[in-house]
C-alpha cells in the first residue's frame, strides 16, 4: 500500500476512462448551467448526451478486454493475484467483462433516460443543470459499484448512487407525491444500508479482509461457517435487495415509482435496479466462477468443498424463497393496479423475481442468462416507460382510465407499447421470450443435472420453474389489462394530439429492437459470454 | 425431395402475414374500405398457392413432400424447419378454405375498424399454418403462441357483450398450457442432448429417434406437459370451460376459425409430437384419455341439449365432437386414427358451417336465442335448406362428411374398448337430438314474430361461402378415399408405434378397392431420410 506512485495512479486511471468522461461532463454541466438563464437550462441535456455517448464509445472500443475473475484450483494463492481481470488503485477497483457489460447497460440506460427527460413535459419549469448533474453522478456511482473489488468502494458507491436518486425522486418539489416518495425512499434506503453494513461486519470478521474476491473465496473454503455465510449473504442481499426491490424489501417501490418524475421512474426501474443486481453479482461472482469452472480431477476435492459450501449454507434455498416471493407478490399485487406507473413498478418487482431464479443455480449458464435478461429487460422496460411518458405528455395523467381508446387515436403508439408488453410477458416473437427461455432453461437444466427425475433436486428446481411459468400466465392478465383499456374501449371525445415524429421514431426503434433481438439473439449472447472466447 | 417446394412452403406461410400488412395500410374509403377486398384477394391467393401442394401430397403422403430447413440460431441447434405431409397439407388447405369463408362471413358484419379486423385474422392464419408445418419444436412453439395474440384481439375488440371476460379466460387458460409445454420442450431438449451425437436439437425428426431411450418417468412428465397443453386447446374435458365463453362472444369469423382449425392444432400436436415422441407413455395412459374422451362426448352432448343460445349449443357440440377425435386417436387402431384425422377435417367443415349459419341469423336479428326464432323456413328458404344440410353433416348422416369419420372411430375403438365405443355411440344419438332440436326451434314451427317475418334470405355472397363448405361435406361423405389416403401413412405409423404390426390399409376397407399403392414404404425411414440430407 505504501509504495503507490503517481505514475501507477495515472496508469490505473486508464481502467476508468468512461467514468472519468462522465465525471468530467458532470463538472462541465455544473459550470455551464451557472451561466444559463433558467429557461435555457434544458440545453445542458445535450452536453449530458454527448458525454454519455462518448463514454459509451470508449467502453465499446475496449469491451471485454479483461477477462473475468476465475479461481485457479491448482494454485489458489497466485490465482488471486494474477488471474484475468485488471485490478487498479490497490485492488480497490477491478475491470473485467462483468463490469464492462454492466457499465454498458448503465450508460445506455442513462442515455435513454436523458432523452426521456428532454421529451417529458413533467419536468418543464424546473432547472435542468442539477438534474443532469445528479443523473450523471448516479451512473458514475453505479459504474464504480460494479467495478468495486473492495467492500469499502462498494458501500461508498452505493451510498453515492442512493443520495443522487433520493434527490432525483423528489425533483418535482412542488408536487406532493414526489416529495413524499423522496422521503420514503430515504427512510427505507438508510435502513437497508445499515443492514448491509451489519452483514459486511460479519464477513470482515470471518475473512479478515474487505477485498471482495479474496474474502468470498476465503469464507467459502471454510466449511464450518456455513450458517454464518448464509446470515452474511442474507444481510448483504437484504441491503442490496432494497435496490432491486425484492420482496420483502420492496415496500418503497410502488410509491416511489408513482411519485417520481416518469424519466426517473424509468431510471429506477431499469438502471438503478440493474445496478443493485450488478452489486449482488459482483459479491457472488467468486461462487459462480468456482462452481462453473471445468477442473482437473486432482483438485476436485477443493471444488467439492466449495460446491458443498453453497449447498450446506442453503444459498439456493435462500434465493429460491426470495425469487418465488418476489415474483408472486409482484404479480399478484400488480393485478389490482389502476395507475400505470404503479403497475409497472409491481411488474418490475416481478421481473426481479424472475432474475433471482438465476441465483439458485451456480454455473456459467445461469450467470449469462441473468446478464442476457438485464439486456432485454432494459429494452422492453425503457420502451414501455417511454410510451408512458408520451401518454402523460398527451393526457397529463398516469391513470389507466385516462388512456381509454388511445389505440384508435394513435395506433402506432399502441403497437409499440403492445410489443413491449408482449415482451414483458415473455411471449414470442419478442426479446423477452428469449430472456425468459434462457432463465427457464437454466433452472430446468439444473433440475435435470443429476440425471434422475423425482429426486429432491429435481423437485426443488422444477417447482421453481413451474411457479415462474404460472406467474408468467398471471402477468399476462395485467399487461393485457393495459392493452384492453386502450383497445377495447371507445376513445374519449377529447382530442389526442398526434405523437411528435421524433418520439414516434424513437419508439419504433425500441419495438424493432425487441423483435430483432428475438430473431437473432446470438450477438447478444456473445456479448454476455463471460467465460471462454 | 428435400428442400423440394421449399419456396412455396415459405410463401404459403408468409402470404397471409404480407397480406395483413397490405390490409392495415388499406385506404379507408367506405365503411369497410378496401380492407375486406384486399383480405379476400389475399386469402384466395394463399388458398390457390396451397393447392400447389396437392400433387406432392398425393404422390407420397408419407414423406415430407415439401420440406425446408435453414439454420436459425446455431448455438441452440435451432433450425427453421417446415415440412408438409399428407396430414398437415390437408389441415393447411382446410385453414385456407375456412379463412376465405370467414372473410366472406364478415363482409358486412364487420364495418367498424375493418382493417384491424382483417389484419388480425390474417396474422392468425399465418400462426395456424406455421403450427401445422413446423417440424422444429422451437419454431412450433413460436407459431403456437403467435395464434394467441390475434385471436385475443379478434374476440376482445369485435366480440359481443361479455367479450372481455371470455378473452381473458381463453388467454389465461391457453397461456398456462403453453408455458407448461415450453417447460416440457426444454426438459426434452436437455435430456436428449447427451443421446444425440450431432448436438442438442429441437428437430422433431431427430428427437423421435432418441426419445424412447429416456427413462420412463422422464417420458411421462414430458408427455403430460405436452398433453395438458394440447388438451386445453382441443379442449378435452375437464379443460373445456373456456370454449363456450370464447365461442359465444367471438365474432362469426372468429368462431369459424376457432372451431374449424384452432381446436385441431391441439389434436395435431398430439399426433405429430406428443404420441410419436412418447408412444409407450401414450399407450400406458390411453385408458385415461379414452375415459376423458367419453366423458367429453356425453357431457358436451347433454349440455348442448339444454342450451338456449345457439352459439353456446354449437360450442358444446364441439366439445362432444372433439371427444370423438380424441377417442379415435387413443384407441391406437389404424382405422380409428384415420377416422380421427378425417373427423378433424369434417368437424372443421361442419362446425365452421354451423357457426356461419348462426352468424347469418345473428347479423340479421342481433340475437342468438332459440326462443327468438321459429318458422324461418317459410321466408328464408335457401337458408333453411343449406342449414339443414350442414346440420345433418354434423349429426353424421351417411352420405355426408360427419358419418365417415365417426364410423371409422367407433369401428376402431370397438375392437379395443367396446364399452367406451358403446357409450360414445350414445353421443351420436344425442347429437341428432340437440342439433335437430335447434333446427326445429329455429327453422320450423310457426313464423309468429314480426321481426322474423321481415328477414331477408341469403344473397349470393353468403350462399357461396356455405356452398363451398357443403361441396366438401358431400365429397368427403360420398368419396372419402382421397382424404383417407392422405392421412393413412400417419395413422399407420402411429398405430405401429404403439402396437407394432397392427393395421391394414383403411381406404381399402372403406372403398373396397384393391390397393396397389406403391407408397407403403416405412414412414419412419422416409422421415429419417429427409432429416439426413
Amino acid at each position: 500500500m505504501t509504495d503507490v506512485t503517481i505514475g501507477q495512479i495515472i496508469d490505473d486511471c486508464r481502467l476508468i476512462i468512461p467514468e472519468l468522461i462522465v465525471l468530467g461532463t458532470l463538472c462541465a454541466i455544473i459550470i455551464w448551467d451557472m451561466f444559463l438563464p433558467k429557461e435555457k437550462s434544458p440545453r445542458t441535456g445535450w452536453l449530458a448526451l454527448a458525454g454519455l455517448a462518448a463514454a459509451l464509445g470508449v467502453l465499446a472500443s475496449r469491451f471485454g478486454e479483461h477477462s473475468i475473475f476465475r479461481f485457479d484450483f491448482a494454485d489458489p494463492a497466485s490465482s488471486l493475484a494474477t488471474a484475468g481481470p485488471a485490478y487498479g488503485f490497490s485492488r480497490m477497483l477491478v475491470s473485467d467483462k462483468l463490469s464492462d457489460f454492466f457499465k454498458f447497460v448503465f450508460l445506455f440506460g442513462t442515455l435513454m433516460v436523458v432523452i426521456f427527460s428532454m421529451r417529458s413535459s413533467e419536468l418543464r419549469g424546473y432547472r435542468f443543470g442539477e438534474y443532469y448533474t445528479l443523473l450523471l453522478g448516479s451512473v458514475a456511482a453505479g459504474s464504480f459499484l460494479v467495478s468495486s473489488n473492495n467492500f469499502i468502494t462498494l458501500v461508498v458507491s452505493l451510498e453515492t448512487l442512493s443520495l443522487c436518486s433520493y434527490v432525483l425522486v423528489g425533483y418535482m418539489k412542488h408536487d406532493r407525491l414526489s416529495a413524499e416518495a423522496s422521503l420514503k425512499y430515504i427512510l427505507y434506503g438508510s435502513v437497508a444500508s445499515g443492514v448491509m453494513l451489519f452483514g459486511l461486519s460479519y464477513l470482515y470478521g470471518m475473512a479478515g479482509t474487505l477485498d471482495i474476491s479474496r474474502s468470498m473465496v476465503a469464507v467459502s473454503l471454510n466449511e464450518d461457517n456455513a450458517l454464518t455465510v448464509l446470515m452474511t449473504v442474507l444481510l448483504i442481499v437484504g441491503g442490496l435487495g432494497f435496490k432491486i426491490a425484492a420482496v420483502p424489501f420492496h415496500f418503497w417501490a410502488p410509491d416511489v415509482y408513482q411519485g417520481a418524475p416518469t424519466p426517473i421512474t424509468a431510471f429506477l426501474a431499469v438502471v438503478s435496479k440493474t445496478m443493485g443486481f450488478s452489486a449482488i453479482l459482483r459479491v457472488m461472482l467468486p461462487l459462480f466462477a468456482v462452481a462453473g469452472a471445468a477442473v482437473p480431477d486432482d483438485i476436485l476435492a477443493v471444488r467439492g468443498a466449495l460446491v458443498g459450501m453453497i449447498e450446506t449454507s442453503r444459498l439456493p434455498v435462500l434465493f429460491w424463497v426470495l425469487s418465488v416471493a418476489t415474483m408472486t407478490v409482484g404479480n399478484l399485487v400488480a393485478l389490482r393496479q389502476t395507475n400505470i406507473k404503479r403497475l409497472l413498478a409491481y411488474s418490475s418487482i416481478a421481473h426481479a423475481g424472475y432474475i433471482l431464479m438465476g441465483l439458485t443455480v451456480y454455473n456459467n449458464a445461469s450467470l449469462e442468462a441473468m446478464l442476457f435478461y438485464f439486456f432485454v429487460y432494459a429494452f422492453m422496460n425503457l420502451g414501455a416507460f417511454f410510451v408512458v411518458i408520451v401518454l402523460i405528455n398527451q393526457t397529463g395523467s398516469s391513470e389507466l382510465e385516462a388512456y381509454r381508446g388511445v389505440a384508435w387515436k394513435n395506433p402506432w403508439l399502441f403497437i409499440c407499447l403492445f410489443i413491449c408488453l408482449i415482451s414483458l410477458t415473455g411471449l414470442p416473437p419478442t426479446a423477452g421470450f428469449v430472456g425468459k427461455l434462457k432463465l427457464f432453461s437454466v433452472v430446468t437444466g439444473a433440475a435435470l443435472a443429476d440425471g434422475g427425475v423425482a429426486t429432491p433436486t429435481f423437485w426443488f428446481y422444477i417447482s421453481l420453474v413451474i411457479i415462474a411459468a404460472l406467474n408468467t400466465a398471471i402477468s399476462l392478465y395485467y399487461y393485457m389489462k393495459i392493452a384492453k383499456v386502450m383497445v377495447f374501449s371507445d376513445p374519449e371525445e377529447a382530442a389526442h394530439p398526434a405523437v411528435p415524429a421524433v418520439d414516434g421514431i424513437h419508439l419504433l426503434a425500441y419495438a424493432l429492437s425487441i423483435l430483432i433481438i428475438f430473431l437473432q439473439f446470438s450477438p447478444v449472447e456473445s456479448m454476455v459470454r463471460l467465460f471462454g472466447p | 425431395m428435400v428442400e423440394n417446394n421449399s419456396n412455396l412452403l415459405l410463401l404459403v406461410t408468409l402470404a397471409p402475414l404480407a397480406t395483413s400488412l397490405v390490409v392495415i395500410f388499406a385506404p379507408r374509403v367506405t365503411q369497410a374500405g378496401f380492407a375486406r377486398v384486399y383480405a379476400l384477394v389475399g386469402s384466395i391467393v394463399t388458398l390457390l398457392l396451397s393447392l400447389g401442394f396437392i400433387s406432392g401430397m398425393r404422390a407420397d403422403p408419407a414423406a415430407y413432400s415439401s420440406f425446408m430447413s435453414v439454420p436459425w440460431i446455431e448455438d441452440w441447434g435451432i433450425r427453421f424447419t417446415l415440412g408438409l405431409d399428407g396430414l398437415s397439407g390437408m389441415l393447411v388447405l382446410l385453414t385456407n378454405l375456412l379463412i376465405v369463408v370467414s372473410i366472406l362471413a364478415s363482409w358486412t358484419a364487420i364495418t367498424d375498424r375493418a382493417r384491424e379486423f382483417y389484419a388480425c385474422l390474417l396474422v392468425l392464419q399465418t400462426g395456424i399454418i406455421g403450427t401445422f408445418l413446423a417440424l422444429d419444436l422451437f419454431v412450433f412453439y413460436i407459431f403456437w403462441e403467435l395464434m394467441l395474440i390475434p385471436l385475443y384481439l379478434l374476440i376482445g375488440i369485435f366480440g359481443s357483450s361479455n367479450r372481455i371476460y371470455a378473452t381473458m379466460k381463453f388467454f389465461l387458460y391457453t397461456m398456462a398450457g403453453s408455458l407448461l409445454m415450453l417447460l416440457g420442450i426444454l426438459t426434452l431438449y436437455f435430456k436428449t442432448a447427451p443421446l444425440l451425437d450431432d448436438g442438442a436439437t429441437f428437430s422433431i425428426i431427430r428427437l423421435v429417434q432418441v426419445s424412447s431411450q429416456l427413462p420412463i418417468e422422464t417420458q411421462t412428465i414430458i408427455f403430460f406437459a405436452f398433453a395438458i397443453a394440447f388438451s386445453i386447446k382441443i379442449p378435452l374435458f375437464p379443460f373445456h370451460t373456456w370454449l363456450p365463453d370464447a365461442h359465444t362472444e367471438a365474432p362469426t369469423a372468429g368462431s369459424i376459425v376457432l372451431a374449424g382449425v384452432l381446436l385441431k392444432t391441439g389434436v395435431y400436436g398430439l399426433i405429430r409430437f406428443a404420441i410419436p415422441l412418447f408412444p409407450a407413455v401414450a399407450e400406458a395412459y390411453a385408458p385415461l384419455f379414452l375415459a376423458l374422451a367419453v366423458t367429453a362426448i356425453i357431457y358436451g352432448a347433454l349440455t348442448a341439449l339444454v342450451q338456449e343460445d345457439m352459439k353456446r349449443l354449437v360450442a358444446y357440440s364441439s366439445v362432444s365432437h372433439m371427444g370423438f377425435i380424441v377417442l379415435g386417436l387413443f384407441s391406437f387402431r389404424e382405422e380409428a386414427i384415420s377416422g380421427a384425422a378425417l373427423q378433424m377435417l369434417s368437424h372443421g367443415i361442419s362446425t365452421g358451417g354451423l357457426f356461419y349459419c348462426v352468424g347469418l341469423l345473428y347479423e340479421r336479428r342481433h340475437t342468438r336465442l332459440l326462443s327468438e326464432f321459429g318458422g324461418l323456413a317459410y321466408n328464408m328458404k335457401i337458408y333453411a335448406v343449406l342449414t339443414v344440410i350442414i346440420v345433418l353433416s354434423s349429426v353424421g348422416l351417411p352420405g355426408l362428411n360427419g358419418f365417415v369419420g365417426e364410423f371409422l372411430i367407433l369401428l376402431g375403438t370397438f375392437q379395443v374398448a367396446p364399452v367406451a365405443a358403446a357409450i360414445a355411440t350414445l353421443g351420436v344419438i344425442l347429437a341428432a337430438v340437440y342439433l335437430l332440436r335447434m333446427t326445429q326451434l329455429a327453422l320450423f314451427g310457426k313464423l309468429d314474430r314480426e321481426e322474423n317475418k321481415a328477414l331477408t334470405d341469403l344473397n349470393a355472397r353468403e350462399i357461396s361461402g356455405l356452398a363451398a363448405l357443403i361441396f366438401f361435406a358431400l365429397w368427403i361423405g360420398l368419396y372419402p378415399r382421397p382424404f383417407l389416403k392422405l392421412v393413412e401413412p400417419t395413422s399407420r405409423s402411429l398405430a405401429e408405434l404403439v402396437e407394432p404390426g397392427a393395421g391394414e390399409l383403411v381406404s381399402d376397407r372403406v372403398a373396397s378397392i384393391p390397393a396397389n399403392s406403391p407408397s407403403q414404404s416405412d414412414n419412419r425411414g422416409q422421415i429419417d431420410g429427409a432429416a439426413g440430407r
